[in-house]
């Protein structure tokens, strides 16, 4: 038999057993074909599925396995212009679940006490929300209390990086700044004006994540996170919480329904501060109404009443018509303009320019109005950018109004003299006082902090340098022994211009209801501060201007002129 | 044997690519193990370094200034009459 030697090494007794029962060669032959057969069936597949669909099933496989997850972008913070923090992002987990997973769980919630959450809300949250692959549980969780909820590996939770936005001034620079939404993103103030810069952009890697989508590995970055920039603001920390301090107390004190107050540096056009009353902590989200966070001092409108009157005399000083010095008849006190009657509060008589400004004569600064051509008083005011909208891109800026002079009548060119029949916000007022402070130039407004080695914009000339100077020795005046007196800093050479406008409501003003206003700039010789300060609806203890505005100028002056090293 | 040195030679190089591979693979492995280390840890200190920031303009905030200046240590702002202005350069 040809197959005897294969057994050769086995004793005997068991070859004669195996003799016996060995099989037929053609069922030995059949048996090794089907195993042929077997093999080739299974290299056949392997290769079909290894050569032939290789591509498809390696993009299947991928996709159950491999993710691109996002990773999140810091977005830069807001610096004030010494380098202070203002706006910082801060790393936070949110965590979020998948309903399916998460519901196996049930009987672990309880744990879930740390985050504050009892079962009962738990369900609530995910009552009609089952089908879904993604519910956030909480968002912005304080990472370490975020690493401890992880610890649990409950099923179908996960945590997700994300930034939130913290104001460690709250309230004090809470207009200005504005805030960000839940995703960091700028809804308001700087933050939206400047969301480009500030915001990153987010990157992706992939990683390998597991049957329940828990992220195992990460295999390669994609595209790394570019994380935003940081903005050096033109406001001044400090500066800003005297204002805001000082402002608070006025607005209490006083029981005005409203207030702003702006800082600003003419000769660079920087905002240093601005404040308003009634603020908000922009750390607590439930404090977010439109009536408070609103910027007042950029979005509200109001008749500018006596402090335009500094307008309407340079305008007359600019034409040539008057100096200082010229003499202006304001008897009786009152002036009939085409059956409008302009009055002043008692008959000043005879007096100088500068003394109209002093005592803040209607009449006195009508007559000088009217002796100007009305597009020569227009173009004044337009230049020193009344009316004109976008002045300091800060967003949802209200532009003012200012009625073009082909449509003033005579009685509106002479309530425009004294603030009636216009309207501008406080910033714009302040921005256009600047003029004064500059010798006669309107600089741009800017937020952001000049830096030593840019060249300042240039200005627009809007009235010459002589009457510029000419108008701040005369508003150096009005507080020396004029309407201003309270607006006195000791020491210092201040000049101002003090405004009390009746309110205008449906069919006319109100009897009793005022806006007081003061706006000055120091030192007088060279302007290197001013400050307007705006009351709305005084009504204890004075509605003057002169009374309510001016005292809160003075001591936010004195603040920030010592804050600044300014000597006297 | 000149014939086959130019094959052996291949095969050879060969040889040390394919070890080469595997190494270059480990040592990458290696090193984005590494970084993935090094870039938590950066996380981890720009998340301080945030908390630190807050916390300290929290404490430098200038109403806590104010009010312990004015509790704790008794500082009051000098009136006018207290302060000497003194021009270095003679006349102001």
């Amino acid at each position: 038999v040809a197959d005897t030697p294969r057994i050769a090494g086995i004793p005997r007794r068991q070859r004669a057993h195996l003799e016996e029962r060995r099989a037929p060669p053609s069922r030995f032959h059949w048996l090794l074909a089907l195993f042929a057969v077997a093999v080739l069936i299974l290299v056949g597949r392997a290769l079909y599925l290894h050569v032939m669909h290789r591509e498809f099933l390696q993009q299947q496989g991928d996709a159950r396995l491999l993710r691109v997850v996002p990773i999140a972008a810091h977005r830069g913070r807001l610096l004030d212009r010494n380098g202070e923090a203002l706006a910082v992002s801060t790393p936070v987990d949110s965590l979020w679940i998948k309903p399916a997973d998460f519901i196996q769980a049930r009987a672990r919630w309880p744990e879930l006490h740390l985050l504050g959450l009892t079962p009962a809300a738990i369900d609530k949250l995910l009552r009609g929300r089952m089908g879904r692959e993604f519910v956030y549980l909480q968002r912005h969780v304080k990472p370490h209390l975020a690493a401890q909820i992880m610890a649990l590996q409950l099923p179908g939770l996960f945590a997700q990086r994300e930034y939130r936005r913290y104001y460690p001034n709250g309230e004090i620079t809470a207009h200005a700044l504005g805030f960000t939404n839940i995703d960091d993103i700028g809804q308001e103030g700087l933050e939206l004006a400047f969301n480009d810069a500030l915001q990153g952009i987010p990157g992706s890697k992939r990683v390998i994540q597991n049957r329940h989508g828990h992220i195992i590995a990460d295999v390669e970055n994609i595209q790394m996170p570019r994380p935003g920039k940081d903005v050096r603001l033109s406001i001044d920390r400090r500066i800003s919480y005297l204002a805001y301090r000082e402002l608070n107390e006025a607005v209490t004190r006083h029981r005005a329904k409203a207030g702003s107050l702006v800082v600003l540096a003419p000769d660079t056009g920087e905002i240093l501060a601005l404040v308003n009353q009634p603020g908000y902590n922009p750390n607590n989200r439930r404090e977010l109404h439109g009536s408070r966070y609103r910027n007042r001092a950029v979005t509200d409108v109001f008749e500018p009443g006596s402090t335009m009157k500094s307008f309407s005399i340079a305008a007359g000083l600019d034409s040539g018509k008057y100096l200082p010095a010229t003499v202006v008849d304001t008897s009786p006190g009152t002036l009939r303009v085409r059956g409008y009657t302009v009055r002043d509060p008692r008959n000043y008589g005879r007096m100088s320019v500068t003394e109209v400004l002093k005592k803040s004569s209607n009449v006195g600064t009508s007559k000088i109005a009217l002796a100007l051509e009305p597009q020569q008083f227009w173009h004044i005011l337009n230049k020193a950018g009344f009316g004109v909208p976008g002045g300091s891109g800060f967003p949802g800026e209200a532009s003012g109004m200012l009625p073009f002079y082909r449509d003033w009548r005579p009685s509106s060119q002479a309530s425009m003299s004294f603030g009636y029949g216009l309207n501008t916000t406080l910033l714009q007022l302040a921005h256009a006082y600047t003029i004064f402070a500059n010798d006669g130039e309107l600089r741009p407004l800017r937020f952001v902090a000049t830096s030593a080695e840019e060249t300042p914009l240039p200005g627009v000339p809007v009235i010459s340098a002589a009457t510029a100077r000419a108008m701040r020795t005369m508003l150096e005046a009005a507080v020396i022994d004029g309407t201003g007196k309270l607006a006195q800093v000791p020491r210092y050479r201040i000049a101002g211009k003090t405004g009390t406008a009746h309110k205008a409501i449906k069919g006319g003003y109100a009897k009793d209801s005022y806006t007081a206003l003061f706006i000055g700039m120091a030192p007088a010789a060279r302007p290197r501060l001013l400050v307007a300060v705006f009351l709305d609806e005084p009504r204890v203890g004075g509605h003057y201007g002169g009374e309510v505005a001016a005292p809160v100028f003075a001591t936010v002056m004195g603040g920030a002129l010592r804050l600044l090293n300014i000597a006297p | 044997m000149i014939k086959y040195f130019l094959p052996l030679l291949l095969a050879a190089l060969c040889f040390m690519s394919a070890l080469a591979l595997v190494l270059v693979r480990h040592e990458n492995r290696l090193l984005f193990v590494e970084l993935q280390k090094l870039q938590n840890a950066r996380d981890e200190l720009d998340s301080d370094w945030s908390r630190l920031q807050l916390e300290y303009s929290t404490l430098a905030n200038p109403a806590r200034v104010d009010r312990l200046a004015r509790r704790q240590l008794g500082m009051y702002l000098p009136a006018p009459e207290e302060v000497v202005v003194i021009h270095l350069s003679g006349t102001p």
